[in-house]
């Protein structure tokens, strides 16, 4: 159970800044995601918490120990690498009790806790083999297993799932969540996949260009993005720029939409963007109230079997709305529509 | 049936021959080189060990076994123990060395890579007689580092360092040391990074990292650099002549010596083909070595 905290932390290389002014509490014995696109800083960020890099500028806290300064092997981490980084000069026990191995532990010792780590990843009768008799998801619970072996403060796994296929990587996904409960382990996941993020954490973190967008439960993060960077990057959304009005009304392209804006957008003044998800959306051949409706054309209609998937657009605006399949939609490509907003609706400053 | 099923595999055999055919074509030439310069000679080598050597003159055809008897000479025997030592110990030195200097190399920027592997390209282009002649003047009396030494105090008045067996160490060392670097060089630049980064965060030092995994995981690499180092040192026959005494003199100079000085040529021929045999048995058996211990 450890609290990690980044205070103005920034990381150069060269005259790039990877890193800029990151302040992060996070709380401990949670499951936490740092979400970004590749090149936004997140592997960068993980690998300062690690220890494997040092911040240019800043200070990272384990609880309220100072460990900025301190190199990854005093730390106390656990680390899952994204290609597993099994020594392939031991078998599976020896490379999951390497760590009791350095701390010259008798031998007896490091099997019994190996083979109790085999046991928490459900492997238990692999200890002797050696790493090419194993599979690619047999590695990785050996390579979560040799992290989990020195009780580390935090538990840090690097696009843990990116390498498995989409079936073992969803069951995969659940066993880390049982096995994150059951130690109450802090635990910091790295990822570029959003829907990964959504379903496993507590926490998610989202960084663009080194700076960090926003930090949020999962619902949060989806229903109250606070830069257009996270409701477009998490989750499909259609922002509408307009100004959003005091008495909660929606100013865009001339219409008052009548529409409950929430949010922290500065009212009257600036333009301020309107997030629209597609299930908050729905089309209809003709609306009662023009004040929560836009005009649209339907461009394309994809059946995906388990729902049909609609673009509809406005000018420049591109609506996604899901349809349930199975019955006939009534209208058809080229037809134009009315698209119902919603009572209540996400804005943010643009 | 029996006919269709064989003709099955002889259409497969035939194809799969004349595949083997176009691809072993290339393989002409080298193997009309080895076999008219490496080969040959070395039957030609062969052949003469057995000859017979006329004394005070040449030799003549025939088959005699003296030859190799001489060689249970207590006087070739020590000869031989102390060139495999002496190589022994160049070449454990000499890896030993090269694997951190590599290491440490290998994780530097490419600017400064690439000026140190140039550097060890340009000793590379020295011969066994430059490095020789440049040691017998940095050991000598006269000008040599014991100079140095007297400068700084340590020693009262400048020695000579050779000949002795240290100093055909530092200049095999110094001849071997490139090769020994140039072969751990690519597969060490090649090493997966995480694995030291991982080491590091089940609470392994640096050092410890290098020891524990570095090592371990590249012990084919590190085999076969010691196993060249040592070929190598056995051939050098020019620093135990310039920078050692006569006691200290290897196989490949007392070879020398017979071939040229006592014109013994069968003799010579014979221990020749004696530290053939070491080399090619050293070989073999550090190969089924390293498989063992990676299978």
């Amino acid at each position: 159970m450890t609290n990690l905290t980044l205070e103005n932390v920034w990381k150069r290389f060269g005259s790039f800044d990877a890193l800029k002014h990151v302040n992060l509490d996070l709380p401990s014995g949670k499951m936490i995601t740092f979400l970004g696109p590749s090149g936004s800083g997140k592997s960068t960020l993980f690998r300062l918490v690690a220890g494997l890099d040092s911040a240019s500028e800043g200070v990272v806290r384990f609880d309220d120990t100072d460990v900025t300064r301190m190199p990854a092997h005093q730390r106390n981490v656990g680390m899952v690498f994204q290609n597993y980084a099994l020594f392939p000069h031991l078998n599976v026990w020896e490379n999951i009790s390497y760590g009791l191995m350095l701390q010259r532990r008798p031998k007896a010792e490091r099997r019994a806790r190996a083979e109790e780590l085999l046991e928490l990843i459900k492997l238990p009768h692999i200890a002797d083999r050696t790493l090419n008799q194993l599979s690619g998801g047999q590695r990785q619970r050996v390579a979560i297993a040799r992290a989990l072996a020195m009780e580390p403060r935090l538990f840090l796994l690097d696009e843990p799932l990116s390498a498995l296929d989409a079936k073992l990587r969803e069951h995969m996904q659940n066993e880390l969540c049982d096995l994150q409960q059951t130690l109450g382990i802090t635990t910091i996941v790295v990822t570029h996949d959003q829907r990964e993020a959504m379903t496993m954490s507590d926490v998610v973190v989202v960084i663009d260009h080194g700076e960090i967008q926003q930090v949020g439960t999962p619902l949060e993060i989806y229903r109250k993005p606070s830069t257009p960077f996270v409701a477009d990057f998490v989750g499909t959304s259609t922002l509408l720029e307009g100004i959003a009005r005091q008495d909660g009304t929606f100013e865009f392209e001339g219409r008052r939409l009548n529409v409950g804006c929430i949010g922290e957008a500065e009212r009257d003044h600036t333009p301020s963007l309107l997030c629209l998800r597609p299930e908050q959306l729905a089309l209809r051949t003709q609306s009662d109230d023009p004040s929560h409706a836009i005009p649209v054309e339907v461009r394309l209609i994809r059946d995906l079997g388990s729902e049909i998937e609609v673009t509809a657009s406005f000018g420049k605006y591109e609506f996604l709305v899901k349809e349930p399949s199975g019955h006939s939609l009534g209208y058809s490509e080229g037809d134009r529509l009315d698209l119902l907003l919603p009572d209540h609706a996400h804005v943010m400053r643009a | 049936m029996t006919v269709q099923s064989t003709s099955v595999p002889t259409a497969a055999k035939s194809s799969s021959f004349g595949r083997l055919d176009s691809k072993n074509l290339i393989l002409i030439p080298p193997g009309i080189m080895l076999l008219v310069f490496f080969l040959c000679p070395f039957l030609i080598m062969g052949a003469v060990s057995f000859y017979y050597r006329v004394p005070d003159g040449f030799y003549e055809p025939d088959f005699v076994l003296s030859n190799y008897a001489a060689f249970f000479d207590p006087v070739f025997l020590t000869a031989l123990v102390r060139s495999l030592t002496l190589c022994a110990v160049i070449s454990v030195v000499c890896v030993s060395l090269a694997m951190p200097f590599t290491y440490l190399v290998s994780r530097m920027r490419r600017v400064v890579q690439i000026p140190i592997v140039i550097l060890l390209l340009c000793i590379l282009t020295l011969s066994e007689v430059i490095l020789g002649f440049s040691w017998t003047i940095l050991l000598s009396r006269t000008a040599g580092v014991s100079n140095i030494l007297v400068w700084l105090g340590v020693l009262d008045r400048p020695v000579s360092l050779y000949p002795s067996s240290f100093a055909i160490m530092i200049a095999m060392l110094h001849f071997c040391f490139p090769f020994a670097v140039l072969t751990i060089y690519p597969p060490i630049s090649r090493f997966d990074r995480s694995l030291p980064e991982a080491a590091a965060t089940m609470g392994a030092g640096p050092v410890r990292a290098f020891f524990t995994v570095v090592v371990p995981a590249l012990r084919g690499t590190i085999i076969s650099a010691l196993v060249l180092v040592f070929v190598f040192a056995l051939g050098a026959y020019l620093f135990p002549q310039m920078l050692g005494r006569p006691a200290d003199w290897t196989l490949s100079v007392l070879i020398t010596d017979q071939a040229i000085y006592k014109s013994n040529i069968p003799f010579a021929a014979a221990m020749s083909v004696f530290l053939c045999l070491i080399c090619f048995s050293l070989i073999l058996g550090v190969g089924k070595l390293s498989k063992k211990s990676e299978g």
